[in-house]
Parts: C-alpha cells; structure tokens; sequence
C-alpha cells in the first residue's frame, strides 16, 4: 500500500529521487490535470470583480511563501545529481511540488476572469496558451538525450521551436487583455496598483528563493532558498508549466498595473469605459435623428453587443395593440428572436423587471425556474433591465453572456446607464410616433366629423303651416345622434329623431345605417308602426347585442294637420298648446335592436294628434335634458318643457335658438356636452306665414 | 373620477349586484367585467339591486342586453330590484319591464327565482 500511495502522492520512486520511470512522471502529470480541474470546480464560485481577484491571488501568493518557507525547513537535501540523500526529500519534494502547483494554478484560473472579461471574440486564446503552455513544459523536458540524426532530428526541432512560438504568441495576447483596468475608478484604482505593486514584488521574489544559488539564501536565520532544486527532478514538466504560468502571471500584472498607471482618468467622475461612452455616444445621436421606436430598438441591442456588455441581447416592449398588453421581442442581436422567445419566459421577467424597476441578474441561467431547458451553451448569465419613463416600464433590455456570473457590479451600473439613455431615446421616439398617430386620428375624426354633419339634413321642409329647425351636436368628434327629415309625394313629411346607445365613432356607424333605413323604409311604408317595425328588423341583425337605438318617427300628414307618431324607447316627444298647455306623448314602445320577437309589435303604440294653430311639438335625445351644470344639476324635461311654453309662440328657428341658448346658460356657458344632443323643434301655424309678418318678433 | 361600484352577494345560487353611483360609458365596462366574473362562477340568476344607483346610460343598459340572452339560454336570468325612480323611468322609457323582470325589492326578486316564474 505505502508503495503504492507513496509514489502518487509525492511522485517519487523511493529509493531513488529523480530516475522515476516514464510510468511514474504520466501518473504524476495526470494527478496534476486532476489537481486543476479540482481547484477550478472550487475556484467557480470565488467573485469576480478585478480587485476581489488581485486580492485573491496576492493572499494566495503570501500563504505560498509562508508555507514554502515552513516546507523548506524540513531536513532534507539533494546531491549534486539530483539523487536524493535522506527519506524525508522525498516528503519535502512532493510538498514542494503541491505547493508550487497549487499556486501556479490558483494564479492562472483567478487571471482568467480578468483576461476573458470582454471581448468574446478572443476569448479561444486562453485555452490555447494554456494548451501551448502544457504541451511545451512536456516536450521541453522530454527530449531526447541524444539528438537524432536527420530528417526526425529536423522535425523535432521544428516542433520544439513551433510549440515555444505559439506559446509566446498566445502568452502575449493574453498578457495584454487588460481591459477591466479603464473600468475601475478612482480609490479602487489606487488599490488595484498597490496590489498589483505587492504581486509583482512578491513574484520576483519566487525566483530568488527557488533558485539554489540564491542572494537570500537565509532570511533572519532561516533557510529560503533551494526549492526548484527539489520540484525540478521531483516533475520536470510540472516545474517548467508552474514557472511558464508564474511567468505569464508576472507579465500580465505587469501589463495591469502600467496600463493602471498610465491610463488614470482627469476627472475622478468619470464613470464610464471607452467602449461605453462610444455606445452612449451612438444612443445619443440616435436618438436626435428619431426615428420609429423598431428601429431604435434595433440600434440598442446592437450598440449592446458591440459595446461588449453582452453577447446577445434584446428587447421586449409592451404591445399595446391588444389587451391585455404582452411584452412582445421587438429586436435582437446575436439571436434570433424565436430563440429568445423558446428559450426566456419573457413575461415572467418582464413582470419581476416592471415591478422592481432594477436590474435583475442571473448569474447562472441554467438554475432559473424562468429559463426553460436546452439552452445552449453560450448563454449562461443573463441580466434584465427595464425600459420605461421612471414611472412605467414599457419595456426591457435582456443582455446575456457566455459564461456563469458574467456580471459584476460595475457592468450592472454600465448596463443601468446604457439603458436609461436607452429609455430616453425609446420613448423620444414613441412620442413622435403617437403624435404623428394622433394628428393622423384628428384628422380622420374631423373628416368623420364633416361627412355625419352632411348627412344630416341641409335644408329642413317649409311650409305655409309646417315649420321646423333642428341641430344635433355630438359631445365627441362624431356621435350616434341624428335626426332626419324627409318630405313625402303626397304631402306629408316624415320626421326621426334617434339615438344609438354609447357615444362616439361605433355609434356614428350605426347612425349611418339608420340614416339609411330611413331615407328608403319612410318611402315604401311611412305609417309610424310600420316603419318601426321595418326598422327594428333591419337593424336587430346588424347590431352588437349591447348595443341598441331609440327613435322617435313621426309623420306629418300637411292637407289634414293629422300627426301619426310613435316612439320605441326614446323620450317622449312634448307638444305644447297655443295656449301654454304642454303635454308628454308617453306611448308604450320598446327601443330597435332590444326584441326581435313579437313583444316589440305588439307593445308598440301610435299616438294621434290633430294639429292645432300654434302647436309647439319638440322631439329631442335624452342628452338635452341629462345636460348638467356645474353643480351636478340635471337640466330636466320640466325646465324643457317650461321655456317650450314661455316663448311657444315664437317662430320654429327662433324658439330652437332659444333653447340652445337656455342650456347654455343653465350650464354656465360649458361649451363641450358630455352626451350628444339632438333638438328638433316643430311648429304649426293656422295661417300662412306671410299673413304673419311679425311672427318672430312676438315675445 | 369614476363614481361608480359593483359589490357581489350572493343568496341561495342568485349572484346579486349591488351598484353604486353612475353607470355611463365609462363605467359600464366595469359592471361587465363584474357579470363577466359571476358568469365564470357559474352563476347565471343574477339580481341587479339599483337601490344606489344614481344614473344609468344606454350604454349603462347595453350591457344588461348583452348577457341576458346567454344567461336565459342557460335557464338564468337577469332581474332587477329597489331601483330608483329616476333610474326606473330610464328603463321604463326603453321598455325594459316589457323584457326584464323589474321588482320592487330583491325578496321580489329572489322569489321570483325560486318560484321559477320564467322570464317574460
């Protein structure tokens, strides 16, 4: 057993120290790979951000000395053949060799957070080195003692100048990946150089304790100096990749900390990467030349990716077309929209994101309850930050990367500054597109506005007795009020007055159609009943079942002064006598559209009424008389009825103005209605009009 | 702004709606979004207490005429009780108590469902 663990545990053959077989050296070197990967797994979880890593390896670097110093102190040396002398070498040199690995590794590993913070493109030449970097400490140690003659010893030669190449080249491109330095500002600046002052003083100091002719061969008494001695015979490739890593180590501090010194901003405010600028730069003359809100979303995913902030990103607005509003992918970048949708519970983020109104991250998408499974491998964190005016999140920016807690904090405050230049420039642009939309609207309404006043009546009919005048006034841009006249062969006049339930353009339609029910049913059947039952068939089909019409038809037969009228559901009309008495022709009748059955016939009634000189009839909607004032005050079918009788003898226009002019003043002027109002105002004389010619001027 | 509320009861399977203040265009989508709810609750009696209702609109009524087919189609019915007079001559002016149940109080009302008096 002891043979068996010996060897591996310290990669030593006993009883000689530095002749250990080939099989020896791979168990040994696959330790290590073991090692690695073991430190990595551990090492996952460490944060991220520049100055926690620095910290992380100068610590690890001090305990390295400190135990390396308490190592060296066991007994134990080597002769001048590497050949072991006492048993405990063997212990000190796999302790070394431990130690040394450890160090080399936690070095390289914690680095790489640094080296692969950005850009994506590059990110392959990390591998690389690292595989160059093993591939030549084992070539380098196993040459061949004596070299080969020929064709294989030009060969071997190539390889071993190809592998030291490629291992400078990648060395040198990842020594200088130093991009997280013009993230740090200020104080965290100052820290970064003294650590990085402290790592490469304590990495110079390595060499000058590992070497066995060192300057400092004793430090206050105690022994310091020697150790390459034991780690190189103990694993010759393990020593050569632990310097080559202390070495790349060594050069990119170095890179870091010039580059800190040389690069510290004027301005301590200064809080943002060049990179980042650059992309606010882009955001800000985006959003001067506005554009549609597609497209400006379109510009923000893709200044996103270019400023390395993420390696896909996209948008998600709210849709406000359909209710209830869905966030909707708008625009994306690196990824196809159907990907991001299979792949994100887009509203369940987008809910979390509109109500925190922070930026949510996930550091490991795979663990996420909102993620759904088989996402590839490229998207592994993922940050969710919201769009909106400050007081409505309208939308969200998704940003993901390729690796786990691929956000720190200074990303999470670029991604807050990006994305509230963002939200300016998104609703800048949404402004300017519903202002077009609304003056498009306006205009439409207006045109709307326009063809329903024509197709009200231009000129009423006149006659020796009949006279009339009437207006209707929608409360919005079109209503569903109307009134209609229409003058018959045989003498008789036709008259409606209605109102389709709700306000507004729905209703403006449905008064269309009734307008052309009128104009053709009056003809072919003008008896009140008949129209209305012609009327409530025509129009029950067409109608929403929650919508509905009131209409009050009356005919007006001019030879014989007989009124014939009827109403299904609409006010009753109001006839006020010569002498003042008024009267409210309240016949039973059921509004159009409400009963297809029989119930509407049989409950509709017609009322009679001779005309007598000086009879005032006025139909109107329920608008007029539910008109309020300032007070709440219902303007009322009695105060109707009372100003009717007070100017009853006033000519047919002259009494309308009169009215209009009284609501008027009842609500205090108020110009705009709150329902639309239809008055029609009816009057019948007993004489020519020319036989009167100071009709309009009576009181 | 808006002034006006639906309270649900309910009483042996009859939902009842109490309504406050005015039912217009602005408000009606509220009461149907209310009738919608009792509906998914399976309740297709429903009795409409208007004892504080101030105001109703057409559009106030198109609502009524939008379920009660439905709610007749699955042996229910919509009734109303107490309302106002002022709101009653609305309905009364429209012919509502020629198509609707309309009682004086909500007993009526419920009566009226137990003693399975179909809907006119």
């Amino acid at each position: 057993m002891t043979t068996l663990v010996w060897p591996i545990l310290f990669g030593l053959d006993p009883p000689a120290f530095s002749s250990s077989g080939i099989g020896l050296q791979i168990t040994v070197g696959a330790c290590f790979v073991l090692w690695w990967f073991v430190l990595a797994r551990i090492l996952r979880r460490a944060r991220s951000g520049p100055i926690q890593v620095l910290w992380h390896i100068l610590l690890t670097a001090v305990l390295f000395m400190v135990l390396l110093v308490c190592v060296l102190q066991i007994p134990g040396a080597v002769n001048e053949e590497f050949q072991a002398i006492t048993a405990t070498t063997h212990l000190k040199g796999g302790l070394i060799a431990l130690l040394a690995a450890s160090f080399a590794f936690t070095l390289l590993q914690r680095l790489r957070i640094l080296v692969r913070r950005r850009r994506q493109s590059t990110s392959r030449n990390w591998p690389y080195m690292l595989l160059a970097m093993a591939l030549f400490s084992v070539y380098f140690t196993h040459l061949p003692q004596e070299w080969p003659e020929g064709l294989l010893g030009i060969l071997l030669s190539i390889l071993v100048v190809c592998l030291a190449g490629a291992m400078v080249v990648y060395i040198a491109a990842n020594a200088f990946r130093v991009s997280w330095v013009a993230q740090l500002r200020g104080n965290q600046r100052l820290l970064a150089i003294l650590i990085g002052l402290g790592l490469l003083a304590v990495t110079v100091l390595l060499p000058a304790v590992s070497l066995p002719n060192s300057p400092f061969p004793m430090i206050a008494g105690v022994s310091v100096s020697g150790f390459s001695s034991f780690l190189g015979p103990y694993s010759p490739s393990l020593a050569v990749f632990t310097g080559l890593g202390v070495l790349f180590g060594f050069l990119y501090i170095l890179a870091s900390v010039l580059s800190l010194l040389f690069n510290i901003p004027g301005d301590p405010d200064v809080r943002l990467t060049v990179d980042e600028m650059g992309v606010l730069d882009n955001l800000n003359s985006l959003m001067k030349s506005a554009v549609d809100v597609g497209e400006v979303a379109e510009r923000v995913v893709e200044q996103t990716v270019e400023g390395y902030l993420a390696s896909a990103a996209w948008i998600v607005m709210l849709n406000y077309e359909n209710e209830p509003y869905r966030p909707m992918i708008v625009a994306s970048q690196n990824i196809s929209i159907e990907r991001a949708a299979a792949a994100f519970d887009t509203a369940a983020f987008f809910n979390e994101v509109a109500g925190a109104k922070e930026v949510l991250v996930v550091q490991q998408v795979a663990t996420d309850y909102r993620v759904r499974t088989s996402l590839g491998s490229d998207i592994q964190s993922l940050a969710v930050a919201p769009l909106g005016d400050g007081a409505v999140v309208s939308g969200a920016l998704f940003i993901v990367r390729a690796e786990a807690y691929g956000f720190v904090k200074d990303d999470i405050a670029a991604i807050r500054m990006l994305t509230s230049y963002a939200s300016l420039a998104l609703e800048y642009a949404r402004l300017i597109e519903s202002t077009i939309e609304r003056e498009r609207l306006a205009r439409e309404l207006a045109i709307a506005r326009e063809v329903q006043l024509r197709l009200l009546p231009q000129d009423l009919p006149e006659s020796e007795q009949l006279s009339m005048a009437a207006s209707s006034s929608p409360s919005q841009e079109v209503g569903g009020d109307f009134y209609d006249v229409l003058e018959l062969e045989d003498g008789k006049v036709a008259v409606i007055v209605a109102d389709v339930s709700g306000k507004g353009t729905s209703a403006a339609f449905y008064m269309a159609i009734l307008q052309g029910i009128f104009r053709s049913a009056a003809r072919l059947t003008p008896s009140p009943r008949d129209f209305l039952l012609q009327a409530n068939r025509a129009i029950s089909d067409r109608l929403d079942r929650k919508i509905f019409v009131t209409a009050v038809y009356g005919l007006v037969d001019q030879y014989t002064g007989v009124l014939h009228l009827a109403r299904s559901g609409h006010c009753p009309a109001i006839r006020i006598s010569a002498s003042g008495e008024p009267s409210e022709w309240r016949s039973s009748g059921i509004g159009l559209g409400l009963n297809q059955g029989p119930l509407f016939a049989d409950s509709l009634a017609v009322v009679e009424h001779q005309l007598m000189p000086g009879d005032v009839i006025v139909l109107y909607t329920d608008g007029l008389i539910e008109h309020r004032n300032a007070d709440g005050e219902e303007y009322g079918v009695e105060r109707l009825i009372g100003t009717v009788t007070d100017h009853r003898h006033m000519e047919a226009r002259l009494l309308h103005n009169v009215l209009i002019k009284d609501l008027a003043r009842f609500t205090g002027g108020q110009p705009s209605y709150s329902d639309d109002l239809t008055l029609v105002v009816l009057t019948w004389q007993h004489a020519p009009r020319k036989a009167v010619p100071e009709a309009s001027g009576r009181p | 702004m808006s002034n006006f509320s639906v309270a649900f009861r309910n009483s042996a399977g009859t939902t009842i709606l109490d309504l406050h203040g005015e039912l217009d265009a602005h408000t009606a989508p509220d009461l149907e979004s209310a009738i919608l709810k009792s509906r998914e609750n399976g309740g297709h009696n429903v009795i409409i207490n208007g004892a504080h209702l101030d105001y109703i609109s057409s559009a106030g009524l198109g609502v009524f005429m939008a379920f009660v087919e439905e709610f007749r189609a699955e042996d229910g019915d919509i009734k109303f009780a107490a309302l106002q007079p002022k709101v009653y001559n609305v309905f009364d002016l429209l012919g509502f108590p020629l198509i609707f149940h309309i009682t004086g109080s909500e007993e009526e009302a419920l009566e009226l469902f137990n003693s399975g008096v179909r809907p006119l």
